[in-house]
């Protein structure tokens, strides 16, 4: 049943044409989270709105549950969005997650057709001030949609451009939301959604039958882009697309037809059609997803068009993990993963072959497989529909991540073969940089510690300004980058530390999977034991909560030589009983800024 | 020109769209059922009657004439007037 319900909540896209049936499946996957048998990550979310969003609210934890979190939804009062937030009860306070859904006709400071550039400013200033105050309130992570263009243009086509346009309002709001925006605030990008959905979006009927403002067939596309972005804060974005070749990335079958024969460029209709799935794939490249390649093909001649054919966007560099033989595609989608070191649940499968994909279903239900049309000019819709990679903002490590990941399947690869581990880390001639706690690095630190699911003591996150005043006791906040031979991973590990008589007490540790294996975490206890012997600690203690998928936390604290003392609490001595392994790490202070 | 809709064929659609709104495989309509009879009968779930009724039917109604009706036999009645007006057209 737990299955069935999981797989049915995966392709509900199918039915969200029909909102009844929709409905229905919905209300069932409800009543099955509502029984407490649902394995997965249990998220409590507040939704917080001024319209009607029962129907939506349903459709919601089906689309969330398709994303692997298992919500239990409490509503706000209907149209109290801030009066919600300034109550001393309001219902966020213990909330995982908020989900705030406004719409244009909550705008407070519209200003009239006729006034000055200087009052439509003043306009925007005072409309953004009333939401960026109640961000501060909210403790919690936010999804909030962006106000949606009204339906009518008093201005007519100025609306938009001229000062006293409603429009013109709407978008300036918007964008200035989004640049003031903090770390843990995502927003919908209602204008985009309002696209998506056509005429469906502003429908009067509906809305004053029930105030919910889009019509029924709407509210699919409606709660798959908020879970979307939920999913992306909760930190369960995927991260990998995985390219079948052979149709996929070109027409026709290279193997058959050579590396002439292939249909790619802008000759013709179909060749521009692969053209744009490549540029498509190259530009989710270019701002972090990782790009595979997974082809029943021989290696050499599945390369020979990324080496030498014209119309490829796409070149070997591009693909962190290029994998083509004639195995099971299954197989070698574990394979990628492993390579890669992440999960099976952060890939997203495209080929175009209707077999390969239903094998993939079937056996890796974690993968997410696209249900790719048969016109290769539909490719980058269908892949993009998926909303399999939620982002709000874009870091710096983010824009490194392909090669960081090359280097790491490359690193997997040699290491395979090296049989004397230590010469092979010295090899790679690593530095662990102490970074200082700075505005250059706050937002990666905060972010590293919410995204990481693995290598992660326990679920306690830290919000940029608890970091900030954190680090202000010297030692408490050890954020360690990486570099190596082959590149600089950026900060790659976090620790928070708190001195607390005795003891030192990590609060919480994390560390990115693109470093396991690399002792990089006997570095790190090296620094919090200097700061414990520094402050004359005679134990350092951890908190460890098991989750589903960090199982690996609970390996590298035994391996570390930590054992534990009842609850959560594992501890080890300031002054190691026996010696770690040497990590050949040579360890640099981060300078002043 | 296509057939007028009979009583029964009204039925048997409305029978389908109140098991999908209440998720029961064994709810049976008759021409007295109202609002009393079914346990989550809210206004909620009368607009999604509604909405489904307008998608499964193709037609426009009146929300506020709906919710005057007092039975399943009115809202049948109701139903072959609006499938009749827009017949015609």
């Amino acid at each position: 049943m737990e299955n069935d319900i999981r797989l049915v909540c995966r392709d509900l896209r199918a039915i969200a044409a029909d909102p009844i049936a929709l409905q229905r499946i919905c209300k069932r996957i409800a009543k099955e989270i509502a029984t407490g048998r649902l394995a997965g990550d249990r998220v409590r979310i507040a939704v917080l709105s001024t319209f009607l969003v029962d129907m939506l609210i349903d459709v919601l934890r089906a689309a969330l549950l398709a994303r692997g979190v298992v919500a239990d939804i409490v509503k706000g009062a209907y149209g109290a969005i801030a009066v919600d937030l300034l109550s001393e009860k309001s219902i966020t306070r213990d909330c995982d997650l908020v989900i705030v859904l406004p719409t244009h006709r909550d705008l407070a400071f519209v200003p009239q057709p006729g006034c000055s550039q200087a009052e439509d400013n003043a306009a925007v200033e005072q409309e953004v001030a009333v939401w960026t105050d109640l961000w501060a309130r909210i403790k919690a992570p936010i999804v909030q949609l962006s106000f949606d263009p009204p339906p009518w243009r008093a201005l007519s086509e100025g609306d938009g451009f001229r000062p006293g346009g409603h429009l013109r309002h709407v978008r300036c709001v918007n964008q200035k939301l989004g640049e003031l925006a903090p770390a843990q605030v995502a927003l919908v990008d209602a204008e985009a959604l309002a696209r998506t959905v056509g005429q469906a979006w502003h429908d009067a009927r509906t809305y004053f039958l029930c105030k919910q403002p889009f019509a029924p067939s709407a509210v699919w596309e409606v709660a798959d882009s908020i879970a979307a972005a939920s999913a992306g804060l909760l930190g369960k974005a995927r991260k990998v697309l995985v390219l079948d070749l052979d149709n996929t990335l070109w027409g026709g079958v290279i193997g058959d037809v050579g590396l002439t024969g292939i249909v790619l460029g802008s000759e013709t209709h179909e060749g521009e059609a692969f053209v744009a799935v490549q540029r498509y794939a190259k530009s989710l490249a270019a701002r972090g997803i990782i790009l595979a390649v997974c082809s029943k093909n021989r290696d050499e001649i599945a390369r020979e068009p990324f080496r030498a054919h014209s119309g490829m966007v796409l070149r070997e560099g591009d693909i962190a993990c290029f994998v083509a033989n004639f195995e099971d595609k299954v197989a070698n989608l574990r394979r990628i993963a492993q390579a890669l070191n992440v999960g099976l649940d952060a890939l997203v499968f495209v080929d175009d072959n209707p077999v390969e994909r239903a094998w993939v279903k079937q056996e890796l239900p974690e993968v997410l497989v696209v249900n790719l049309p048969d016109d290769p000019a539909l490719y980058c819709q269908a892949i993009e529909s998926a909303r399999a990679f939620p982002t709000h903002r874009v870091t710096a490590e983010d824009l490194g991540r392909n090669a960081s990941y090359r280097s790491r399947a490359i690193v997997a690869e040699v290491s395979s073969e090296a049989t004397d581990m230590g010469a092979f880390l010295r090899g790679l001639e690593p530095v662990a940089r102490v970074e200082r706690v700075n505005s250059g690095s706050l937002e990666r630190i905060v972010q590293l510690v919410a995204k990481t699911n693995q290598f992660k003591l326990n679920p306690r996150t830290f919000s940029a300004e608890e970091v900030l005043q954190r680090a202000q006791s010297t030692g408490n906040v050890i954020a360690v980058r990486l570099k190596d031979r082959l590149q600089d991973y950026g900060i790659v590990t976090v620790a928070i530390t708190e001195f607390q008589g005795e003891e030192v007490t990590i609060l919480n540790w994390v560390m990115s999977c693109r470093v396991f294996s690399r002792r990089l975490e006997h570095a790190t206890l090296e620094l919090i034991r200097a700061n414990a012997r520094a402050a004359g600690a005679a134990r350092i203690r951890a908190t460890f909560v098991p989750s589903s998928k960090n199982a690996v936390a609970r390996e590298v604290l035994t391996e570390l030589g930590f054992t534990p003392a009842g609850d959560a609490d594992w501890v080890v001595p300031t002054v190691p009983e026996v010696p770690l392994e040497s990590h050949f790490m040579h360890i640099e202070s981060g300078e002043e800024l | 020109m296509s057939e007028p809709v009979t009583r029964e064929q009204i039925q048997a659609k409305l029978t389908d769209i109140f098991r999908s709104i209440f998720d029961d495989d064994n709810l049976v309509l008759s021409d007295s059922t109202n609002a009393d009879d079914i346990e989550e009968w809210d206004s909620l779930n009368q607009i999604k009657i509604i909405l489904a009724c307008e998608q499964v039917f193709k037609v426009k109604l009146n929300a506020r004439k709906v919710n005057t009706l007092n039975n399943i036999g009115e809202m049948i009645e109701y139903l072959q007037d609006a499938l009749r007006t827009a017949g015609s057209a």
